[in-house]
C-alpha cells in the first residue's frame, strides 16, 4: 500500500468541499481533496442530444440507484417514502441541482426559542451573513435585492426572467395578496467569471451544457487548484484512521484502479453530505471508536432530515412556454414560512416555481396521474397538456427525529466492497400537515393564476435532494457530533462541513447555507490555527 | 422479418396495430399513429423487450381467435381496444410496458415533436430567448413591507 502525507485531506469535492478548499488554500498548507467521481464534461450532458429527456431519467437520474455509474455507491432507501438524490463527481450534487439558491432565514437558527421545537443552532444568521455574501460572489448568484422576506442583502447578478409561466403564477400570488419574489439562483444571467450566460435551455437538473449554472467544478475548483489544492478524482475513501491518541491521522482509499492507498494528514475534513458523511464515520469504527468515529454521542447517522416536497402542478388553457428557462428557478414565496398559530402544526414551508416539462415527461407524468389516456382521444388530451403545465413545489421544514437514520446496510456494498448506507425514515405528522397545507395553498395560487385543473404529489418520492442533520453541531458533546465551527467533539482534528451538521432544516434549499458554513469553518480554522486542537 | 426486427410479417403487423391503438393517428392527420413511425422495429429489435412482445402478441391473437378473427390484426378497429384490455389477465406486463415504451419512443420522435410545435433536436446550443421581466409586477409585494421573523 502506497503512503503519502499532506496537511489537510478533504473527502468530497462537492458544494462544501470546494468552498472549503478554496478558502483554506490561502494558508499554503498542502491540501488534497479525494473525490470518488470524476471531472464532468459539459458536452456529455443530456441537453446536447435530442434524447435529452430519456438520458436525464437514466444515466443522469438523480437517484444513484437508477444511475448506477461507477462513481456511485448504492443506497438502500427502501424504508423511506423519500428516495435519496445525489451525484458523485467533482462538483458533487451541484452538477444536477436546480441552483435555486436561497439563504436560511434568521428564525431558522432559533426554532427552540421561537417555537419550542427541535434545538437552536449554536450560530446565528449574522454569523453566516458574510459567508453567504462571499459565496454569492464566488458562485455568481442572480436575483433581485429588496426581498421583504429577508434582511437586506445584495445580489451580484440580475434575476433570471420569469417567462410567461412565471409571470402567470406571479399573477396568482398577486391576486391573493401573498408574498413572492424572484429567486436567488446560482445561474449566471450575464457573462461572469468566465462562465457563459444562461440561454434558457430548460432542464438544469441534468447538468448545464452552457456552463451558466454554478456547479463547483466551474466556480470554486478552478480557483482552488490555481491556489495549489490538488483534487484526486476517482478516489473513494474507505475509512478514516486514528492514532494511539485518538486523533485522526489520515484515510485509506481506493484509487482509480481500485488499488488501496494510504494518505496521512494532520487535518481530516469530511464533505460527503448527510448520507455519505455518517456512512464514512460508521465505516471508520475502530477499537477506540467502536460505534463509529466521532460517535460518542450516538448521534452519527441520527436525525436525518429531508425537505418533504409537495409538487403541485396546474393545467392551463394557454401555452406557457414553460420549457424555456431554468427548471427550478424563477420565483419563490415565503408567505407560509413561519409558524402560524392558526395552523395545527409548527414551522412552515416555502414555494418554488416549477417550470414546464418536455413532451415525454409531460406525457408520462400525465399518464401516471390519470390526466392522459392511451387510445382514442389521446391527442386531444395531450394538446391540453404539453406546454400547458406549470406549478410549484412546497418545500417543507422537516424537524429532527432520532429515529430517522442513516446506518450501514448489513449486505449492500459499493464497487470497492465498502458497506453501503441504509436509510430509515418516517414522515412525521407535522410534515404531513405542512404538505397538506402547502398543497392546498399552492392550489389556491394556481387557480387564481388561471389553472383549469390542479394535480399534486406529496411527498414527492424522488425529492430526497436535501440531506441534513446526521452529524449535528452544538456546544454540548452529549447532544451533538461537532462543535459550533464543525470540529468533532471526540476527534479534535476532524471537521465536518456539509449538510450533516445542520441542527434544523429550514424550509429552503440548503446549498447556499452549506457552502456558507464551509467557508465559515475554514475561516475558524485559519483564525484558530495556533491552538486548533486544544 | 427485417434485419433488426426478429418478428414475422404477421407479428410486425400485429405490433404496428397495437402501437396504433395506443397512440392512434390524429384525425386531422397532423400527427401520425405510433405504428407508422418505425417504432415497431425499434422496440422489437431490443432483445430485452422482444420476448415480452412476442408473448403479448400470442396472447392477443388468442383472444382475437375467441372472438372469431384469425389474428389481432384481422379484428375490426373498434374491437381491438377491448382485446388489449382483456390481455392484461393473461399477459399482465405486455400492455403496460408497451404503453410506456410507446410514449417514450413517440414523444422523442422528431416529426412528432415538430408537429407539436416543439424543437426536435437538442436544446443546446440553441436555447431560447426569454424576454426580461418587468418587475413592476412586484409592486404589491413591495408595498407590503418587510415581514421576516426576527428571533
Amino acid at each position: 500500500m502506497a503512503e503519502q502525507a499532506v496537511d489537510v485531506v478533504i473527502i468530497g469535492a462537492g458544494a462544501s468541499g470546494a468552498a472549503f478548499a478554496w478558502s483554506l488554500a490561502e494558508t499554503r498548507m498542502r491540501i488534497v481533496c479525494l473525490e470518488q467521481g470524476g471531472w464532468m464534461k459539459p458536452t456529455d450532458y443530456p441537453t446536447n442530444s435530442a434524447d435529452w429527456e430519456v438520458r436525464g431519467a437514466g444515466e443522469f437520474a438523480t437517484s444513484p440507484n437508477t444511475r448506477g455509474r461507477p462513481a456511485d455507491y448504492p443506497i438502500n432507501d427502501d424504508d423511506s417514502p423519500i428516495k435519496i438524490a445525489n451525484f458523485n463527481a467533482v462538483g458533487g450534487s451541484t452538477i444536477l441541482y436546480a441552483a435555486h439558491f436561497p439563504r436560511f432565514k434568521p428564525s431558522d437558527f432559533r426554532v427552540r426559542t421561537l417555537d419550542g421545537v427541535a434545538d437552536d443552532w449554536p450560530i446565528d444568521y449574522q454569523t453566516l451573513e458574510p459567508y453567504w455574501a462571499e459565496n454569492d460572489v464566488m458562485m455568481g448568484v442572480s436575483g433581485l435585492a429588496g426581498d421583504p422576506a429577508y434582511p437586506p442583502k445584495e445580489v451580484p447578478l440580475p434575476p433570471v426572467p420569469l417567462g410567461k409561466l412565471g409571470e402567470t403564477i406571479a399573477g396568482g400570488f398577486n391576486e391573493l395578496g401573498w408574498h413572492w419574489w424572484p429567486s436567488d439562483s446560482a445561474i449566471a444571467t450575464r457573462e461572469y467569471k468566465g462562465r457563459a450566460p444562461c440561454i434558457n435551455l430548460g432542464p438544469c437538473i441534468t447538468g448545464c451544457s452552457q456552463g451558466a449554472k454554478a456547479s463547483t467544478d466551474l466556480t470554486y475548483w478552478p480557483e482552488a487548484e490555481r491556489r495549489g489544492v490538488e483534487v484526486r478524482p476517482h478516489c473513494r475513501v474507505r475509512e478514516i484512521t486514528v492514532d494511539a491518541n485518538g486523533m485522526a491521522d489520515g484515510v485509506i482509499y481506493y484509487d482509480a484502479e481500485g488499488v488501496e492507498q494510504r494518505l496521512r494528514a494532520e487535518i481530516v475534513v469530511i464533505a460527503a453530505n448527510g448520507v455519505g458523511t455518517p456512512r464514512l464515520l460508521l465505516n471508520s469504527a475502530s477499537n477506540q471508536f467502536p460505534d463509529g468515529l466521532a460517535n460518542r454521542s450516538g448521534l452519527v447517522g441520527r436525525n436525518l432530515m429531508f425537505h418533504p416536497y409537495a409538487m403541485v402542478l396546474g393545467l392551463f388553457d394557454e401555452p406557457l412556454l414553460g420549457y424555456q428557462g431554468p427548471t427550478g428557478c424563477g420565483l419563490w414565496s415565503h408567505e407560509f414560512y413561519e409558524t402560524d398559530p392558526g395552523r395545527d402544526c409548527v414551522r412552515g414551508y416555502s414555494f418554488e416555481l416549477v417550470r414546464g416539462f418536455g413532451p415525454l415527461t409531460s406525457a408520462l407524468w400525465s399518464l401516471s396521474k390519470g390526466e392522459l389516456s392511451w387510445g382514442d382521444g389521446h391527442h386531444e388530451a395531450m394538446a391540453g397538456i404539453v406546454d400547458h403545465i406549470g406549478g410549484m413545489m412546497a418545500i417543507c421544514e422537516d424537524l429532527p427525529e432520532a429515529h430517522n437514520t442513516v446506518t450501514l446496510d448489513p449486505d449492500l456494498v459499493d464497487g470497492n466492497g465498502i458497506p453501503a448506507p441504509r436509510i430509515s425514515y418516517r414522515l412525521s405528522e407535522n410534515s404531513r400537515k405542512l404538505l397538506d397545507h402547502g398543497t392546498a395553498r399552492a392550489t389556491d395560487v394556481l387557480k387564481a393564476a388561471g389553472a383549469r385543473r390542479v394535480v399534486s404529489d406529496a411527498p414527492l418520492a424522488m425529492a430526497g435532494w436535501h440531506l441534513m442533520g446526521t452529524a449535528r453541531m452544538g456546544r454540548d458533546p452529549e447532544h451533538s457530533v461537532v462543535n459550533e465551527w464543525g470540529r468533532s467533539h471526540d476527534v479534535p482534528n476532524l471537521f465536518i462541513i456539509d449538510g450533516s451538521v445542520f441542527v434544523t432544516s429550514g424550509a429552503v434549499n440548503p446549498c447556499n447555507t452549506i457552502q456558507a458554513l464551509a467557508l465559515y469553518v475554514a475561516d475558524q480554522i485559519k483564525k484558530n490555527i495556533d491552538h486548533l486542537f486544544d | 422479418m427485417t434485419d433488426q426486427n426478429p418478428g414475422s410479417p404477421e407479428q410486425q403487423r400485429a405490433l404496428a396495430c397495437v402501437l396504433d391503438e395506443i397512440i392512434p393517428p390524429n384525425p386531422d392527420g397532423r400527427l401520425p399513429g405510433a405504428g407508422a413511425i418505425g417504432l415497431g422495429d425499434t422496440l422489437a429489435a431490443r432483445p430485452e423487450l422482444w420476448p415480452l412482445i412476442e408473448a403479448g402478441i400470442q396472447a392477443i391473437d388468442a383472444i382475437a381467435q375467441q372472438r372469431g378473427a384469425t389474428t389481432f390484426a384481422e379484428l375490426p378497429r373498434a374491437d381491438r381496444r377491448g382485446v388489449l384490455d382483456e390481455s392484461v389477465a393473461t399477459a399482465p406486463v405486455f400492455l403496460p410496458t408497451l404503453i410506456a415504451q410507446t410514449f417514450v419512443g413517440y414523444y422523442q420522435d422528431a416529426a412528432v415533436r415538430e408537429a407539436l410545435g416543439l424543437d426536435a433536436g437538442a436544446p443546446f446550443p440553441k436555447g431560447y430567448a426569454v424576454a426580461p421581466t418587468d418587475f413592476s409586477i412586484l409592486d404589491p409585494v413591495r408595498r407590503r413591507g418587510a415581514f421576516f421573523r426576527e428571533p
